[in-house]
């Protein structure tokens, strides 16, 4: 390998190494613009050379130094001047390669580059980046190491073979998998914050808005309701209510202990007293995906019947009383028109927390010259729907007071900010308020009487008890074109969907797989393993050794050597020669008078001299033979297939001469 | 088959190059546990595979790769030998890269860049043996760097092989072939004669010289007839090499006497070629005379272990039925 190639080669590699860098905003764009000219400079230039004597690389790093300090960006992190000093190093050590062992130490801090690069990146397009990554190092590892033992690509221009390489990298990408599922997630402490930025939607019992960070739509199905007398699915039955969440700090919101057992009359559990007929109301039917704690139920259930015992929370939360593992259905009755409202009183005891002063003024502001508590409670609705924007970005500041940090300032968020902007600003003019967790709308199927809630549907909205005759009334701050709604998707919604499912998959299991997801993992095998046992009896496991066992008898019998026979029973004469013995017999059918005493030369050249086509076969074929019959440690036999090949080339070459 | 059985005499070095990946593959682990960062996990996991894949990849390369030696009937000292080595790979999945086979001195003995599944090639290896006598050829080690090189792995591709090195064959100006040899010395030309009594006419056969054809009698008959003839007597020719020195120990003494082997053992081979009888005394030994040079080996096997002895050694025994021609160290006519 010339040092022609080398350059060629590392000005490739490098050139891939920066490919991610003008996505990110890790680095700036003078400086990856001047690693781009470096790389395409020593792939279209590798013959051109620099050799800046001492005093030149001196000025070089010190005018480094000051380039670096003078684009600053230490307050955006250690990262940003980091990977302008290592775009710049490495520039210069690129340049400066003129043998294998400049290439070996320049190739080095290209690696870093490409590392800093891959790990920088968080979209999902980078797993093609990182795959196609995989091969071309190990192209260009193998290519380095022929070069480095004395071989040279001019031998063969397509060495190392293309499908080899790719092979190879398939397989190590396959093995990183579970390398990557098992290698242990243990912080350290030297690393602040809370890890991933990123998040996606679902439905969660426990709000917490410092924590909240970038969210990506998750298209996971949660439910699915169907109308069990197949009636169309309305809308205001698509409200599935988890529980009301109690104010527990300033930015977080909790359930209230389950406590209570529902009375069972017949398997049916009246939420709201005896005074409800079932035949005023609309039956449901809704399966679980995966049960954790809460069963769903829409806005106005009378009644519930659960396969598996529940309890309740005060604010009319239904839980499971034991884990309940695969999906659950159970059935509700969902009353038509005036639903039922929850009546139980508000907590005395509940914390008060202090709004920020400037809050506390626009709160007032808000609800200025209205009456009642139901009035007030619309005002700040439909205030904060007008003057708040629905986002699912942004957020990953952390904030000691996240409520006003989104009423004054970024004034834009999601449903968890406006239902918790909502239940402050109530909870300061002295209205009860509290945060509902549930899910909202769905995907309607074609006859409307089955709908597919997803992850992505999962909302909060507000209770406010406005008075004894209303009670808790439900409230939707969020802007209503942000509301999940029930609805048909289109097929440019499932195109979105499917891109958003790639992107949530990525962010949910690979950017932020961590010691939860890994003992998720192993309990999900440790059931999935227990359920294959339930199902294998004892009577079948033979059959199942078998099976197993199969696959390994075959690859040991296929790999194991044949003990060489007896040797009364061995062929004594060798495949080429049987094949000399048949040119013998060809030459006489052609009219050759062959004596009966002659060399294997003397054959070969009569036969070079009929059929020339043949003749390098034949030559072949003849040194074989002559090996065999006189080599000085006794015979070796040639091998068969060598042989094969050579007589069909022999007797190809006949009938072109013929 | 077992471990030995796959590699006979194993052998596994860290590479600078496997250092500098271990190293920088722990760093990685560390940044990756440290930081939190999947991708970093990743990159891990990816180059922890690529370490199992192409340790993989090499170990089944030097499982499947072998080698056949193939060596010529006779090799003289000083002459280069020409050895026929033809490396196979047997495995049906895995390609062999960059093969170094290498002999027991470290040197390169020969490098296969590729070898392709259920692939073989032969290879021409040229050694040269300084010296007459057995010598060992081997163990020679196939090398296996590739594809990633973190380690080197080899095995012992075949296990020595003695052989057997003829002394050294003179070019024709410096042997003194005059001294009971050439085409026109008296036994040589014994044979190109007619003589001998008549024994009888027969026709001719492929292979019958065309000297003696007995041109009279074809003409009669018209066809070929050829007359065999009773050979006449032979005297057989001996070379009586004595190998006794006055000091077995002087360099130049046993130079000359290697010398002299070498001469005798041009002649030997000279006289063979053009199917003269000729015997060969070494020392206590002697050995019958042959007239093909395909039963060289009689004459030259003694003469390739021949070891100079003291001058009080045993001395030559006479022939009787031959001329004899000796070879002596010190003596006239001789080194």
């Amino acid at each position: 390998m010339t040092v022609e190639s080398y350059r060629r080669l590392l000005g490739i590699l490098f050139l891939w190494a920066i490919l991610p860098l003008p996505f990110l905003y890790i680095v700036m764009p003078p400086f990856w613009l001047t690693a781009v000219a470096v790389g395409l400079f020593m792939s279209l230039r590798p013959s051109a050379r620099l050799r800046p004597s001492g005093v030149v690389l001196n000025l070089i790093g010190v005018a480094i130094i000051i380039v670096v300090a003078a684009a600053g960006g230490i307050r955006v992190g250690p990262l940003r001047p980091l990977g302008h000093l290592l775009l710049l190093l490495t520039s210069v050590q690129v340049l400066m390669v003129s043998d294998r062992r400049s290439f070996l130490r320049a190739i080095l801090l290209v690696f870093l580059v490409w590392v800093v690069a891959m790990t920088s990146s968080t979209h999902v397009i980078v797993a093609v980046y990182f795959a196609a990554s995989a091969v071309l190092w190990w192209w260009a590892g193998l290519t380095v190491h022929l070069a480095g033992l004395g071989f040279s690509r001019k031998v063969d221009v397509s060495i190392p073979k293309p499908r080899h390489v790719v092979v190879a990298a398939a397989l190590a990408l396959l093995l990183s998998v579970p390398i990557f599922l098992v290698l242990p997630r243990l912080r350290s402490p030297w690393i602040a914050g809370r890890g991933g930025v990123s998040s996606v939607t679902g439905f969660t019992s426990h709000v917490d808005l410092a924590g909240v960070g970038t969210i990506r739509q998750s298209h996971q199905v949660a439910m699915i309701v169907r109308s069990v007398s197949g009636e169309s699915i309305r809308s205001e039955w698509m409200r599935l209510r988890a529980t009301a969440l109690q104010r527990v700090t300033l930015d977080s919101w909790a359930p209230r202990g389950a406590y209570l057992v529902p009375e069972n009359t017949n398997g049916l559990i009246r939420l709201h007293g005896d005074g409800w007929r079932l035949a005023d109301t609309v039956e449901l039917e809704i399966e679980l995906v995966r049960p954790r704690r809460y069963l769903f139920l829409p806005v106005g259930t009378v009644a519930l019947s659960s396969p598996v015992a529940v309890n309740m929370d005060p604010a009319g939360g239904v839980t499971l009383a034991s884990r309940v593992s695969g999906p659950l259905i159970y059935s509700v009755w969902v009353a038509r028109g005036n639903p039922p409202r929850a009546d139980d009183p508000p907590t005395e005891r509940a914390p008060r927390f202090v709004l920020d002063p400037v809050a506390q003024q626009l709160a007032k502001r808000i609800v200025g010259g209205v009456g009642s508590d139901a009035a007030r409670a619309v005002a700040i609705q439909d205030y904060l729907r007008q003057n708040y924007g629905y986002s699912l970005t942004g957020m990953t500041q952390q904030r000691a007071d996240p409520v006003s940090w989104f009423l004054l300032h970024e004034r834009r968020g999601h449903c968890e900010y406006f239902a918790g902007a909502m239940v402050a600003l109530l909870d300061d003019i002295g209205v009860p308020a509290r945060m509902v967790a549930g899910f909202s709308g769905g995907n309607l199927s074609f006859d409307g009487a089955e709908a597919v809630i997803r992850q992505a549907n999962a909302h909060t909205w507000v209770e406010a008890w406005v008075g004894e005759n209303d009670r808790w009334s439900v409230f939707d701050p969020t802007p209503e074109g942000d509301i999940p709604t029930l609805s048909r998707p289109s097929g440019k919604e499932r195109i979105r969907w499917a891109t958003d499912w790639i992107q949530s998959a990525w962010d949910r299991y690979v950017l932020t797989f961590g010691f939860g997801e890994q003992v998720q993992l192993v309990t999900a095998m440790a059931n999935g393993f227990e359920a294959l046992l339930r199902r294998v009896s004892w009577r079948h496991l033979p059959w199942v050794l078998a099976i197993v066992a199969a696959p390994g008898v075959v690859w040991w019998l296929a790999r194991r050597r044949r003990a060489p026979l007896p040797l009364p029973r061995r062929i004594r004469t060798g495949p080429a020669s049987i094949a000399v013995e048949r040119v013998v017999r060809q030459l006489e059918r052609d009219g050759v008078d062959v004596p009966l005493c002659v060399t294997i030369r003397w054959i070969a050249k009569r036969a070079r001299d009929l059929w020339p086509a043949a003749g390098a076969a034949i030559g072949e074929l003849a040194w074989l033979a002559e090996r065999e019959m006189y080599m000085a440690d006794g015979p070796r036999f040639s091998d068969r297939a060598t042989v094969r090949t050579l007589w069909k080339q022999v007797r190809q070459g006949m009938r072109q001469t013929a | 088959m077992s471990f030995a059985d796959a590699f006979p005499g194993f052998r596994l070095r860290l590479t600078g190059w496997g250092i500098a990946y271990l190293v920088a593959s722990v760093v990685l682990g560390l940044a990756a546990v440290n930081t939190g960062n999947n991708a970093l996990m990743a990159l891990l996991g990816l180059a922890l595979g690529s370490y199992v894949v192409s340790g993989t990849w090499s170990r089944q390369v030097l499982a499947a790769v072998e080698a056949t030696v193939g060596l010529p009937s006779e090799i003289y000292a000083g002459h280069p030998t020409v050895v026929d080595v033809e490396l196979a790979n047997t495995s049906g999945f895995f390609p062999a890269y960059g093969l170094v086979i290498r002999d027991p001195d470290g040197r390169r003995v020969l490098r296969e860049f590729y070898l392709a599944t259920r692939d073989r090639r032969r290879h021409s290896v040229e050694i040269v043996f300084p010296r007459r006598g057995w010598h060992e050829i081997g163990p020679w080690r196939l090398e296996v760097l590739l594809p990633l090189g973190f380690f080197l792995k080899s095995k012992i591709l075949f296990t020595g092989r003695r052989v057997l090195v003829y002394p050294r064959l003179l070019p024709s100006s410096a042997a003194s072939v005059r001294r009971g040899g050439g085409r026109r010395s008296p036994d040589a030309l014994e044979l190109r004669g007619r003589e001998g009594e008549v024994t009888q006419l027969r026709d001719f056969r492929d292979g019958d010289e065309v000297r003696a054809m007995h041109w009279k009698q074809t003409a009669r008959q018209q066809r070929l007839v050829v007359v065999e003839r009773q050979r006449a007597t032979e005297k057989p020719v001996f070379y009586v090499v004595d190998p006794r020195l006055e000091d077995p120990t002087d360099p130049y003494q046993l130079e000359r006497f290697e010398h002299l082997v070498s001469e005798v053992a041009t002649g030997l081979v000279r006289r063979l070629r053009e199917g003269i009888h000729v015997g060969v005394v070494v020392g206590s030994l002697v050995v019958p005379t042959v007239c093909s040079i395909r039963r060289a080996r009689m004459l030259l096997q003694p003469l390739a272990e021949v070891k100079a002895i003291s001058a009080a050694g045993e001395a030559p025994p006479a022939v009787d039925n031959g001329r004899t021609m000796s070879f002596r160290v010190g003596e006239e006519g001789s080194l």
